[in-house]
């Protein structure tokens, strides 16, 4: 109910902050002779009779023409004659010899300052309630970042809620730690805010599981933990003749990536990925990849085309008054496709997760028909993919974590005791801003053998807005972008092509720090 | 959202108390700044004397006098008449005059219900409201006053332009016959928005000033 109230809220918001509802106007009242002082783009002008009665003309003009005694002035227009009680008395095309005229008006609207600045704090307001119903990873840190040791120092492991760009589009995200190492008996979480965003945390739960040690657990893409103990690494990977094997063997600092077409952004591209060593049983894709900057460069620049009525158009995306999010579907995620029982190779799932920043690892279990195949395809946009890993993993029997809550948080290096009552209450949200950084602490039951770590996150982001998008306004541009997002990927192709090589560097050096 | 906006409350209530200028004419009368540009009848002005105060359209100004035309009741019969009221410049004290209405009114429903929408931000209320307060206060003011012109800080001529003549009264022109703007008296939401925007504020100092005794 209370969050019906806040949509009509902000509804009422969008609709009564029209601007032009709040314009001025400045009159100018002058005698004929100096008409060229009058606004000349105003919609009416009045000439006012000397026996009191008003001509009210639109579309108005002056002339001057000759009566046959010599050249005369006249105001000409469609309009009405008014007498003194201003009721109407002629209704035509007038044509109104000038000197006949004591004095000529006319009233110009201008914009309302304190409208303006309202708008702007509208702007900024529907930013924190409603941000964002498009649907890309944002700059750097659009979630939250986890930083997990992995032995020897902290380093990004897992991002949360990477899609959850407005308060409607609060998710859970589940993200494997990989390469996390643990001996203590607390395990130890680092949770930054590192970019012009406001991150809003429902609960941030640790989820581990007992394992041997040359076993491991993956998660995947419908919900379910697997456990394995065999991973097969690719025999060969190929795209275009070119090989990749050296860069998806391994989940290291090495990953496979490709440029953008230089005419068409959505132009796809196949890997081609065999497997040795394949028997009866049921197996997984382990796929470790993270998204290129493209969907980063495609969502500012929406922001940007929208200008100052970002917040205005994002509503209305929300709303769903026009159509939104179709340009990143056609952009697409990483398509896995195997061979059917006719040898045709056919799309068998996708892996969409969104996220420039930390490398996702997930699982697709695959069909039998892998067995006979040995072969699988995966069909990705140019340049929108950065593909680590690459794995088959036998899978044995599906697993439950166990669910751990924070023990303690520190903020500061001081113990925060309202964050880890918001953290632990399912019905409070834990806000940080820019340069926070909070430690998170979880007790891990004693145990013989070792775990495998997974963070469960739900919560949602807030984009601000910079000035420099806002300069770049173009409705034109965001129409075409929502209605023809085929067309735009084609049109912004050489924009990004100017700007990719460097995008990388860029969005590493711009985490905000205090 | 926080206890730590009642610093912020204090100041607008000063704004709203001391900032606003509410409009005179009344509801409806006044044309909106759009409509002005087509609209022939005069200002609402209002002006005091030393002995009474006269309001209703600005109908002319010449050179020692102001014409304006007023809606009174007959006290006896229940009819209202206009009457063309002559006022000489010089027994002018002070006086005002609506132009158009500059729906500031609605630009506090604007803030209001901004100041409410913050309600969806969390912590972070605790610099949007604030923002919304300030910046919303000062706008409705600032608009709320726009199309205002008083006299003596502006000269009569500057009120001709906003008078039914500003040529002057009509030679031979019957004065008895005059009438004023007909018009439809329209709701103000003003008191349900001046609730709406004290409410919270008041709600917050009243908790401070509880917990404060306790």
């Amino acid at each position: 109910m209370i969050n019906k109230i806040l949509i009509y809220l902000i509804i009422i918001l969008i609709v009564g902050c029209n601007p032009d509802a709040y314009q001025l106007a400045n009159r100018i009242s002058v005698d004929p002779i100096n008409g060229d002082l009058l606004h000349p783009s105003s919609p009416f002008i009045k000439a006012h009779m000397k026996d009191g009665k008003v001509y009210v003309l639109n579309s108005w003009e002056m002339i001057n023409k000759y009566d046959g005694f010599g050249n005369v002035n006249y105001l000409i227009g469609e309009g009405t004659l008014l007498s003194v009680n201003r009721e109407i008395l002629e209704q035509e095309q007038f044509e109104i010899p000038l000197d006949s005229v004591v004095i000529l008006e006319t009233n110009e609207l201008t914009n309302s300052g304190p409208a303006t600045a309202l708008t702007l704090v509208t702007g900024l307001s529907l930013i924190g309630s409603t941000l964002c119903a498009q649907n890309p990873k944002a700059c750097f840190g659009s979630c939250p970042t986890f930083y997990v040791n992995d032995g020897q120092n902290n380093i990004i492991q897992a991002e949360g809620f990477s899609s959850s760009i407005s308060p409607s589009l609060e998710a859970t995200d589940i993200d494997m730690l990989y390469n996390a190492s643990n001996s203590d008996e607390i395990f130890q979480v680092e949770m930054k805010n590192e970019a012009y965003e406001t991150h809003v945390i429902s609960y941030l739960d640790l989820l581990i599981f007992p394992k041997s040690n040359d076993e491991r657990i993956f998660y995947e893409i419908d919900g379910t933990f697997w456990n394995t103990n065999e991973i097969i690494g690719p025999s060969s990977c190929s795209i275009n003749n070119n090989d990749c094997l050296d860069k998806i063997i391994e989940m290291d600092d090495l990953e496979w990536f490709s440029v953008t077409d230089s005419f068409n952004l959505a132009k796809k591209e196949i890997i081609e990925i065999e497997f040795n060593n394949i028997e009866n049983g049921d197996y997984g894709l382990i796929l470790g990849a993270r998204q290129s900057l493209l969907s980063t460069f495609i969502f500012y620049q929406a922001l940007s085309y929208m200008g100052k009525n970002v917040g205005e158009w994002l509503a209305m995306t929300e709303r769903g008054e026009i159509p939104h999010g179709e340009i990143f579907n056609i952009l697409g995620g990483i398509e896995i496709l195997i061979k059917n029982e006719r040898g045709k190779w056919e799309k068998w799932n996708e892996m969409k997760e969104m996220g420039p920043i930390a490398t996702d690892i997930h699982m697709i279990k695959l069909p039998h028909l892998i067995n006979e195949s040995k072969s699988i395809k995966l069909r990705l946009a140019k340049g929108n993919w950065r593909i680590n890993y690459i794995a088959l993993a036998s899978l044995n029997e599906k697993l439950e974590p166990i669910v751990l809550k924070p023990s303690s948080i520190y903020y500061d290096s001081k113990y925060d005791e309202e964050a880890m009552n918001l953290l632990l209450d399912n019905k409070q949200k834990l806000v940080t801003l820019p340069g926070d950084v909070y430690t998170i602490n979880y007790e891990i039951p004693p145990n013989e053998l070792k775990y495998e770590y997974f963070l469960k996150s739900r919560g949602y982001y807030l984009e601000w807005i910079r000035d420099s998008w806002i300069e770049e306004e173009n409705l034109t541009s965001l129409i075409k972008m929502n209605f023809t997002p085929k067309k735009t990927l084609k049109d912004l192709a050489p924009i990004y092509k100017e700007i990719e090589a460097d995008m990388e560097n860029i969005f590493w050096n711009s985490k905000y720090e205090k | 959202m926080r206890n730590n906006l009642n610093f912020y409350h204090v100041i607008v209530i000063i704004f709203i108390i001391q900032g606003c200028a509410p409009q005179i004419a009344p509801n409806g009368y006044l044309p909106t700044s759009k409509q002005t540009q087509s609209d022939t009848f005069g200002g609402w002005i209002e002006i005091e004397n030393e002995n009474e105060i006269f309001s209703g359209e600005l109908i002319a100004i010449n050179s020692d006098s102001l014409f304006i035309l007023s809606n009174e009741v007959n006290e006896y019969s229940f009819t209202s008449n206009d009457k063309l009221n002559v006022i000489s410049k010089s027994d002018i004290i002070n006086m005002r005059l609506d132009k158009y209405d500059s729906k500031s009114v609605n630009m506090f429903g604007w803030t209001t219900v901004g100041i409410y929408s913050t309600l969806t931000h969390g912590l972070i209320s605790s610099f949007t409201a604030p923002l919304w307060l300030i910046i919303g206060t000062f706008a409705s003011s600032s608009q709320s006053k726009k199309p205002i012109i008083k006299y003596p800080n502006s000269s009569f001529d500057d009120f001709i332009p906003f008078s039914r003549f500003p040529q002057g009264l009509p030679d031979g022109f019957n004065r008895d016959n005059l009438k004023s703007k007909s018009y439809l008296p329209s709701f103000s939401p003003k008191t349900l928005i001046t609730i709406g925007c004290l409410s919270p504020i008041i709600l917050n100092m009243v908790l401070l000033i509880t917990l404060d005794s306790n």
